[in-house]
């Protein structure tokens, strides 16, 4: 296992591990959104936020270069008040991550705000709870499953992100090369050793990764 | 006056219609599903909005669409008891009763929930969760949890129809013994005319969106008015003013 390897697989963790913490925020806010409330729009934002699911990843990645760019609409905003482009940087690959992981966390969450009996709510509302209130005391603790399964999934999604993050981020070895790009690397270049010892690290740490996740699950019934 | 309503509501292939006033007791909402008591009670409590009229408890508004008024439902202060499921599935029984509380500090809380606890006989409940007492029990920890903050009125949705006899009977004397010690109005919704003569001082009785009669149970018992009210008072109903009734009808006494 050289250096290359090891920074690649902790920098895909890095990753997933700061893209969850972007989508889980996020996804939880927007799914009660789309779950509670009605407004002009509800279905246009819906259909937003579940394209990454259908879309090829390099569909999704093209978009975000188009926008964030150096000659994009906000990534040319961007670069001209601050002479920085998110190009190419670790955080691109992070944003891909995000937005490509986002559907999951807020397809997960809608569900299992839904599921909760308005009954509980209306009786939070009648005991003269805020709207605040209710959500913290109620609403949340009753989805937590459902919002712990979301958080799950866009982690694993974002831990294995390819397409979108070479768009944006590319793949650059000791930078922006995280494990699946390495291997990628690693294997059309006929460097079998190295592919096949990444292969089985990052199969390990999924693995290792999905047992923590069944053993907290279990814990929070 | 205790409360004074007049609501006005057109829903899909319905049309809530009702205007009633009635003074401090027990008030009861009595006819089939469907007929609009439930949907008169959630506007009652703000959580429907009518799309005309007004709702007036002891003289203050707390809903009226010429004055633009609309109080909402946390601020109305009124106890809601809805039909099963109401307690939180992820809080013990005690923090179920409390979560009614949002006023006053620590050592009144605790008293008052002690209190109440002892009224509703629900010592020795307080550490389970709602998945291990009986139904009956759970109305019971709903009823002291609707009471706990001290509401103006209490608001009961059908809270005896999921229980089997017993707790029914149970139920039925709890209500009664919180309306005498809390004093408030209740409306209590129901489909069942004997827990209507058991319990209520008034009743409105509802069909289709409107109110068919009003007034007290044994007086409608023993004059209904027309063949509608008997079909609702159902087989136990007054034989002679069913049959009454029935003449008048002509046999087409039919309901939906």
């Amino acid at each position: 296992m050289n250096a290359l390897s090891l920074f690649s697989l902790r920098l895909s963790l890095q990753v997933a591990l700061a893209a969850t913490a972007l989508v889980v925020p996020a996804g939880i806010g927007l799914a009660y959104l789309l779950a509670r409330r009605s407004f002009r729009g509800r279905d246009l934002l819906d259909i937003i936020l579940t394209l990454p699911l259908v879309m090829p990843p390099t569909v999704t990645g093209y978009y975000l270069v188009i926008v964030l760019g150096r000659n994009g609409p906000l990534g040319g905003l961007i670069y001209s008040h601050t002479g920085w482009s998110i190009m190419f940087t670790w955080e691109a690959a992070v944003l891909a991550s995000s937005v490509v992981a986002m559907p999951l966390m807020v397809k997960t969450a809608r569900a299992a705000f839904e599921s909760v009996e308005r009954n509980l709510i209306e009786t939070s509302e009648t005991l003269g709870h805020s709207g605040a209130a209710t959500f913290f005391h109620v609403t949340l603790p009753l989805a937590r499953r459902g919002l712990f399964a979301g958080a799950t999934l866009s982690f694993a999604r974002a831990l294995g992100e390819f397409g979108a993050t070479l768009m944006l981020a590319g793949n650059i070895p000791g930078k922006t090369s995280t494990a699946p790009l390495a291997i990628y690397t690693y294997a059309s270049s006929g460097d079998w050793p190295r592919a096949n010892s990444l292969v089985l690290l990052f199969t390990a740490i999924s693995a290792l990764f999905l047992y923590v996740a069944v053993k907290l699950n279990a814990r929070i019934i | 006056m205790a409360i004074e309503l007049s609501l006005e509501k057109n829903v899909t292939g319905f049309r809530l219609d009702v205007e009633w006033s009635a003074e401090t007791g027990l008030v009861a909402l009595f006819g089939f599903s469907g007929s609009g008591k439930t949907m008169t009670l959630r506007q009652i409590a703000g959580l429907e909005r009518p799309d005309r009229g007004y709702v007036r408890l002891d003289g203050d508004t707390l809903f009226d669409s010429d004055a633009g008024v609309d109080v909402k439902t946390g601020r109305r202060q009124l106890g809601y008891v809805f039909q099963n499921q109401s307690l939180f599935p992820h809080m013990t029984i005690r923090r179920n009763i409390a979560f009614g509380l949002t006023t006053g500090d620590r050592h009144t809380r605790a008293d008052r929930l002690r209190q109440i606890i002892s009224l509703f006989r629900l010592e020795g409940l307080e550490r389970a969760m709602p998945a291990e007492i009986s139904g009956g029990q759970q109305q019971r920890v709903a009823l002291a949890r609707a009471l706990i903050g001290r509401p103006r009125m209490l608001l009961l949705d059908e809270p005896l129809s999921a229980l089997d006899l017993p707790d029914r009977l149970r139920m039925r004397e709890i209500i009664k013994e919180a309306q005498a010690q809390f004093s408030i109005p209740v409306i209590l919704v129901t489909h069942s005319f004997r827990e209507v003569e058991e319990l209520a001082d008034m009743v409105f009785i509802y069909s289709g969106g409107r109110v068919a009669q009003a007034g007290p149970p044994a007086a409608i018992r023993d004059n209904p008015a027309g063949p509608e009210v008997c079909e609702l008072l159902g087989p136990g109903g007054n034989e002679a003013a069913l049959n009454k009734a029935g003449r008048k009808a002509a046999g087409d006494a039919t309901f939906p």
